[in-house]
């Protein structure tokens, strides 16, 4: 592996492990996954206790009923998508987490991942409590092979993409969440947002009589499309077909990610909000330079590639007034914060030039809080 | 520095008035003063008009490819009225009465003409009977006793007035008497199984009923409808018209019946008839005494839905859900945005009687979001209308009292729900928890009250104790028992009263706030 | 009325913890009351229970002699800045403090009189999240000072300012109490209070440790010593532990002597030839006072750090909060 690569596949590592981390330390993440689950199958039994079959041919689907409760864990999917990253605006940990990990897409990327196996792992529970009571249930209901119903099992093949696929739905919507959190930055705007895009595709149809635009509205809608996955009956009178539905809010999702990663990447991290950062806090996180090499090289190199795109460069400063190169020892600080080190070092002016689209504003600004030349140790 | 203490500061500054108004004048000033807060709710009203206009849009009736122009008549209580059936008649001058014998009332297509389609039988509520109606011209007065389906003997008038009779179906083995008396303004029915015990179902008074009446036998029958697949909110259907055939013998007329014979009409139909394709032809047959009457239609107030034919006027609203969300992520905002960044201590130590304050918040953002909620209604119902006009849909008439009170109505939904997300956001401090929880318990009832999710009872009682009862203030048309439809609030029908599920709503506000008050006194800040 | 505040007893525990446990304290009018302590001490506790904010176990805390939520203007009897960071970031400066003002009925005007007093002319149309700390402080003190009250309390004003903003926030604060109010201050940075305050309240572990003047403090920790500067130190050790004094080096020529007046030493040394520079009675500063004060009371203590030319302190291993 290339040296860039596996940095930014150790970086990205890391940054898997610290989301991981953080998630599993915050007591809110744990409530709402049993929440979760615990609403998923209570709905989901509540719906199959409270429908009946009178007879053959009543036109039901038990798969459907016995997922109802997903209709209601993808609120609590949402809020928990939302607050991965919104409750690091609010608190401010968000500069941290810049500061710790200044490649933002990577940032992202482990947020996304680490919450699509949090959702995966609960919504499987879920969905399988919900099965289960439907298989329970059901039968109970009326729903009895006299009628021309089997009871719910897994290795019945619509059955299984039915509950894979309501797995695969919460995932998606947790990912919707999570971009559209990200493009807004605020908690409470982004819930509003996600929800009023689930649940006002249905109303509006609902409301329209020219059956045309119901359908386009349904085939569009991220709730409507999307659980399209759970129907096992009456496949044709659909919108559209069950993984259509399933592509068309992976489309959503992948849209929001997409609005909400180049946001993330362009953006301040906070605005220009919240309380000042401490002094020696660099100010382009994303340009951080460090000080690579050894001192005893004549003239430093950088022990790690710079990232693609950028083109880093070194300019010793000028020599001394006996022609010798400059030395730290040598030069007197602007601020007297801190004893020099003992070896000496070249000085010099190690800096990177971002790529185009980075504000030049913002790494000219003199540092003046900088122990020496803007440059690493 | 000094270390003797010298007479106290006084003030030169003189205190303003302490009261009520000031604590409002400073959350009012605390709200306008941060330009987000502003925006989303002139967001919410701009959303709740343009929502409502694209829904409106989509609906287009057309008459044989072309934007229809029916107008629905219109029943002597100012309603809209489905008034179509067949009439074999006679004028009635002065007092008298009719009395028929039914034998037999049977639905499907027996027409000898061609063309007719095939139908799903006897529907529940199909009509034969005897009838008394001013003239017949649609939407008259009238006041009938019939045989139904399966709702036995019921006596009906004016549209909107039904009493029940005797039950049970008619046959050749067990027919019914039926006999309608006219004396001046009031009409009684009454029925008996043998034509001689009679029994009375009822009485009408038809106020200012003319001398000059038309009186004789009719039949009708109401559409079917089948559903053919239900979705996430809407229910697709067929629905085709029916026939209904009666045959009756034994009339005999009393009273002042000028000579003459009898005439059949078919009220309603014709080219411009309410719905082209869901009546049928009726006819009528005479041999002897015995007369065989088949009729398609219905004589009863129009309603929305698939059972007929136009829409409300609040279907422009179906903004105010989206107007809803906004204004309570504002709501939860208002306050939860003091807690996150410590400013609730400085309000609190600003006006240490915490009741008051969140009183004050609540005052404020309540007269906010009415009067956001009531330019986007106040622009929604009749932009909604012209556009539902202009796309040839027939819109149900309404008088302006509920008109207003449809617009106000949801105006004031809008604020209370926003003072509801307001006491929800003190409660649990969280922003997006306030929010999410707010459009739970507002939307989803909505949602899952769909007959394939849940069963109708209890999405009824779904609907009748979860604040989504709030939405019962914009009904327009009032859930008919005659008329049998799918009454669900995707068609805007809902269980309770208009004010009624108002007031739900307002109980949960008020509880919600009360139980923050009590919260924000006893906590630390 | 009244400008004091009167705290006696108050008592409080957030779950386990113990946050005041007796505190009972006055403070006067017509000077600057320090408010010091170790962290975690009840400084900010005691502050927001004053302030009805927090509620007490027991014990009561009055403001001029009548409970804080009582009063008709709040902000007219006491200005507070508890948090500067307690604001909106996206309304500006003026805006805020002009939302304080109609809850007490004031008019616009005093808002730009305060804002004029605070001086922050120039910044108070503009969004507070773009507010650096100083200014944030600045505007906190406005807030105080809305509603022009006798009795001011601040936590920690002297945060974030720059020696400039130092230097006018200690005016300010000598002016304020001149006028007669009762000014209440907690700070951790010693050397601004040795030159702002005049009384002190001293807390640690939820109670009262010491109140008293800080020119009384000062003298209680300077002990009467005697700083004695010389080149022949050993010389001058021996001659003075021989005539029975405590000697301590606290610097390559600097000796505290303990035990003898300064005239006895001068006396001593002069008899014992040994040569010296300088001889004058030791003056603790307020930082010493304090640690001695609070030694026992510190609840987060770092691990010993070895600090140039100063007395290094004990090694200790890291302390947790009870």
């Amino acid at each position: 592996m290339s040296q860039a690569s596996y940095a930014g596949w150790a970086s990205m590592r890391e940054a898997l492990h610290a989301e991981w981390t953080k998630l599993r330390t915050a007591p809110s993440t744990i409530w709402l996954l049993a929440a979760v689950i615990a609403l998923t199958a209570a709905l989901s039994a509540a719906a199959a206790a409270a429908v009946t079959c009178p007879s053959a041919g009543c036109g039901q689907d038990p798969a459907k009923i016995s997922l109802t409760g997903i209709e209601l864990s993808q609120v609590i999917v949402a809020v928990l998508a939302v607050l991965v990253i919104g409750g690091e605006y609010s608190t401010g940990m968000i500069r941290t987490t810049l500061a710790a990990m200044p490649r933002r897409t990577t940032v992202l990327a482990a947020k996304a991942a680490i919450l699509t196996g949090l959702v995966l792992a609960a919504g499987a529970v879920a969905v399988l409590a919900s099965v289960l009571a439907g298989r329970l249930i059901l039968p109970g209901r009326g729903f009895t092979p006299a009628h021309g119903f089997v009871p719910l099992s897994l290795g019945d093949g619509p059955v299984l993409r039915a509950a894979a696929g309501s797995v695969l739905y919460l995932v998606l919507i947790a990912l919707l969440s999570l971009g559209a959190a990200t493009a807004v930055r605020e908690s409470a705007a982004a819930i509003g947002i996600v929800l009023g895009l689930l649940y006002l595709f249905p109303i509006i149809a609902a409301v329209v009589s020219d059956p045309h635009w119901r359908r386009h509205l349904e085939q569009i809608g991220p709730m409507s499309a999307g659980l399209a996955i759970q129907a096992t009956t009456g496949l044709r009178s659909l919108p559209l077909s069950p993984w259509a539905g399933l592509g068309v809010l992976a489309a959503w999702a992948a849209a929001a990610l997409l609005a909400g990663g180049l946001l993330f990447r362009l953006r301040d991290a906070l605005g220009g909000a919240g309380p000042a950062t401490h002094p020696l806090t660099p100010i382009c996180p994303r340009l951080t330079t460090k000080w690579v090499g050894s001192p005893n090289e004549s003239a430093p190199g950088p022990a790690r590639k710079p990232a693609a795109g950028t083109s880093c460069g070194w300019s010793p400063s000028a020599p001394g007034p006996d022609g010798s190169p400059r030395t730290s020892r040598g030069i007197t600080p602007r601020a007297p914060v801190r004893r020099w080190p003992s070896l000496s070092r070249p000085t010099g002016r190690y800096s990177c030039s971002a790529r185009r689209w980075t504000r030049s504003r913002c790494c000219t600004t003199p540092n003046l809080w900088s122990t020496g030349p803007t440059s690493g140790w | 520095m000094t270390t003797s203490t010298l007479t106290p500061y006084r003030s030169d500054l003189r205190p303003g008035r302490d009261g009520f108004a000031q604590l409002l004048r400073a959350e009012w000033t605390k709200f306008t003063t941060v330009r987000g807060w502003v925006i989303g709710v002139l967001a919410a009203a701009l959303v709740t008009v343009l929502l409502g206009l694209v829904s409106t849009a989509g609906n287009n009736a057309t008459c044989n490819g072309q934007i229809c122009r029916t107008t629905v008549p219109v029943g002597p209580g100012g309603e809209a009225v489905t008034d179509i059936f067949s009439f074999v008649h006679r004028p009635l001058d002065g007092n008298g009465s009719i009395t028929v014998r039914v034998t037999s009332l049977t639905g499907g297509n027996t027409s000898p003409h061609p063309g007719g389609q095939g139908t799903a039988g006897l529907q529940p509520w199909s009509k034969a009977g005897i009838i008394i109606k001013e003239n017949t011209r649609q939407g008259s007065a009238y006041a009938a006793i019939m045989v139904t389906g399966s709702h036995g003997v019921r006596m009906q008038y004016n549209y909107t007035g039904d009493t029940a009779g005797p039950a049970g179906t008619v046959s050749t083995a067990s027919p019914r008497w039926l006999r309608l008396a006219r004396s001046g303004d009031t009409i009684t029915g009454y029925a008996s199984a043998n034509g001689a015990a009679w029994t009375t179902v009822g009485t009408a008074r038809l106020a200012g009923l003319s001398r000059a009446v038309q009186a004789g036998l009719f039949a009708t029958s109401p559409a079917y409808t089948q559903v053919t697949s239900q979705r996430l909110l809407s229910t697709s259907s067929t629905s085709g018209g029916t026939l209904a055939t009666a045959v009756f013998d034994h009339v005999s007329l009393h009273g002042s019946w000028p000579r003459g014979a009898w005439r059949a009409s078919l009220i309603g139909g014709g080219p411009n008839a309410q719905y082209p394709v869901q009546i049928q032809r009726g006819w009528y047959h005479q041999a002897g005494g015995r007369f065989t009457v088949s009729g398609s239609g219905d004589i009863a107030p129009a309603v929305a839905g698939a059972a007929g034919p136009g829409q409300t006027i609040e279907r422009g609203l179906a903004g105010a859900w989206a107007g809803l969300i906004v204004l309570a992520v504002v709501g939860a905002m208002f306050i939860t945005a003091e807690y996150r960044r410590g400013l609730i201590r400085t309000t609190l130590a600003a006006s240490p009687r915490r009741g008051r304050v969140l009183a004050a918040k609540a005052i404020v953002i309540g007269a906010v979001a009415f009067v956001a909620g009531l330019a986007g209604a106040a622009t929604a119902v009749p932009l909604g209308q012209r556009l539902l006009r202009d796309n040839g849909n027939i819109v149900y008439p309404v008088t302006p009292l509920t008109e207003v009170r449809i617009v106000v109505g949801t105006a004031a939904l809008l604020a209370v729900a926003a003072v509801l997300a307001l006491g929800l956001g003190a409660i649990v401090r969280r922003s997006a928890a306030a929010v999410a929880a707010i459009i739970v318990v507002i939307v989803v009832p909505y949602i899952l009250a769909v007959p394939h999710v849940l069963s109708v009872g209890t999405a009824q009682w779904l609907l009748r104790i979860t604040p989504a009862a709030g939405f019962a203030i914009q009904q327009s048309i009032p859930q008919y028992p005659q008329v049998s439809n799918d009454y669900t609030p995707s068609n805007g029908y809902y269980p309770l009263a208009p004010w009624a599920g108002f007031a739900v709503l307002c109980c949960y506000a008020a509880v919600a706030l009360g139980l923050a008050i009590v919260l924000l006194r006893r906590r630390d800040a | 009325m009244e400008a004091t505040i009167e705290v006696s007893g108050l008592r409080k525990r957030f779950g386990p913890a113990v946050a005041l446990d007796g505190m009972s304290f006055t403070v006067l009018p017509g000077q600057v009351t320090g408010f010091v302590g170790p962290n975690g001490a009840g400084k900010s506790t005691t502050m927001r229970v004053i302030l009805g904010l927090d509620a007490a176990d027991a014990g009561s805390a009055l403001v001029g002699g009548r409970p804080y939520r009582s009063l008709r203007h709040p902000l007219s009897q006491v200005g507070a800045l508890l948090d500067a960071a307690a604001l909106q970031p996206s309304r500006s400066a003026r805006n805020h403090l002009l939302w304080l003002a109609h809850s007490q009925g004031l008019k616009a005007k005093r808002v730009d009189e305060v804002i004029g007093q605070a001086g922050l002319q120039s910044a108070a149309r503009r969004r507070a999240g773009g507010y650096s700390l100083g200014m944030r402080q600045r505007l906190g003190i406005a807030a105080a000072l809305l509603g022009d009250p006798p009795v001011i309390i601040l936590d920690e004003p002297f945060n974030g300012m720059d020696p400039e903003g130092i230097i006018w926030m200690r005016g300010f604060l000598q002016s304020l109490a001149v006028q007669g109010r009762a000014v209440l201050v907690s700070s951790h940075l010693m050397s601004e209070l040795e030159d702002t305050a005049d009384h002190l309240v001293v807390v640690g572990r939820g109670q009262v440790i010491a109140d008293t003047s800080v020119a009384d403090m000062i003298a209680a920790a300077s002990g009467g010593r005697v700083t004695l500067r010389t080149i022949a130190r050993p010389e001058a050790m021996t001659a003075l532990a021989r005539a029975g004094a405590t000697v301590a080096a606290t610097g390559r020529d600097t000796l505290t002597i303990g035990g003898l007046a300064a005239e006895e030493i001068v006396t001593l040394l002069g008899e014992s030839a040994v040569p010296f520079a300088e001889v004058s009675a030791h003056r603790a500063t307020l930082e010493e006072a304090y640690m001695e004060l609070t030694r026992d009371a510190v609840e987060f203590r770092a691990a010993a750090t070895e600090s140039p030319g100063g007395l290094s302190s004990q090694a200790g291993t890291q302390e947790a909060a009870r």
